[in-house]
């Protein structure tokens, strides 16, 4: 493949997009960082998504 | 007129595995501008002192190195972005100035500038009026 001093293979727009989530998440509590190109989002789960730990009573 | 001052690409398409994890042929836009070539690149992830760029030979390298972004055994839910360094090569003609070369790189684009050869530049010439 050779190459044209006007090579075009880089697309130019903005971003959008929207992403189901698979648990309840903590809206009140959402981190985002955005670094060299890279847009990071931590959603928190919602204390109702997280694991329990059911204490087993003994006699 | 335009000089041929052409840039060729040198190896395959695609990511490649090497020994440490996946290298991936960044998306490429040159431009041709008065004084220079303009290369940019799209190597996000790649911070602006992972970038190595040499030039022998007649050819141009461009690599990023890219850190880790998770930990390992992480359970995805969904995963479509490929997590790895970039590299691609390019043949550069004579007219390119290589001790002008220089670049930066923000926000994972890298932009690289070939001057132009002495010799490449558009030139004027003055038409003298005969007095």
């Amino acid at each position: 493949m050779r190459l044209s001093k006007h090579n075009q293979e880089r697309r130019f727009g903005g971003f959008r997009r929207e992403v189901p989530l698979p648990s309840a998440v903590d809206a009140d509590n959402v981190e985002a960082e955005y670094k060299d190109g890279v847009l990071h989002v931590k959603l928190h789960k919602a204390q109702e998504a997280l694991p329990k730990r059911i204490a087993v009573k003994g006699k | 007129m335009a000089t041929d001052m052409s840039v060729t690409q040198n190896e395959p398409q695609g990511a490649e595995r090497t020994r440490g994890g996946r290298v991936y042929r960044p998306h490429v836009d040159i431009l041709e501008m008065p004084e220079e070539l303009t290369l940019v690149a799209d190597v996000p992830g790649v911070k602006s002192d992972a970038v190595d760029i040499d030039f022998e030979d007649g050819v141009l390298t461009i690599q990023g190195k890219v850190e880790p972004r998770y930990a390992e055994n992480v359970n995805f839910l969904l995963c479509e972005y490929g997590i790895g360094d970039f590299y691609r090569t390019f043949r550069v003609s004579d007219e390119i100035n290589a001790g002008g070369i220089h670049a930066e790189c923000a926000d994972g684009v890298l932009t690289v500038h070939l001057p132009k050869a002495e010799s490449a530049r558009p030139r004027k010439i003055a038409v003298k009026t005969a007095s």
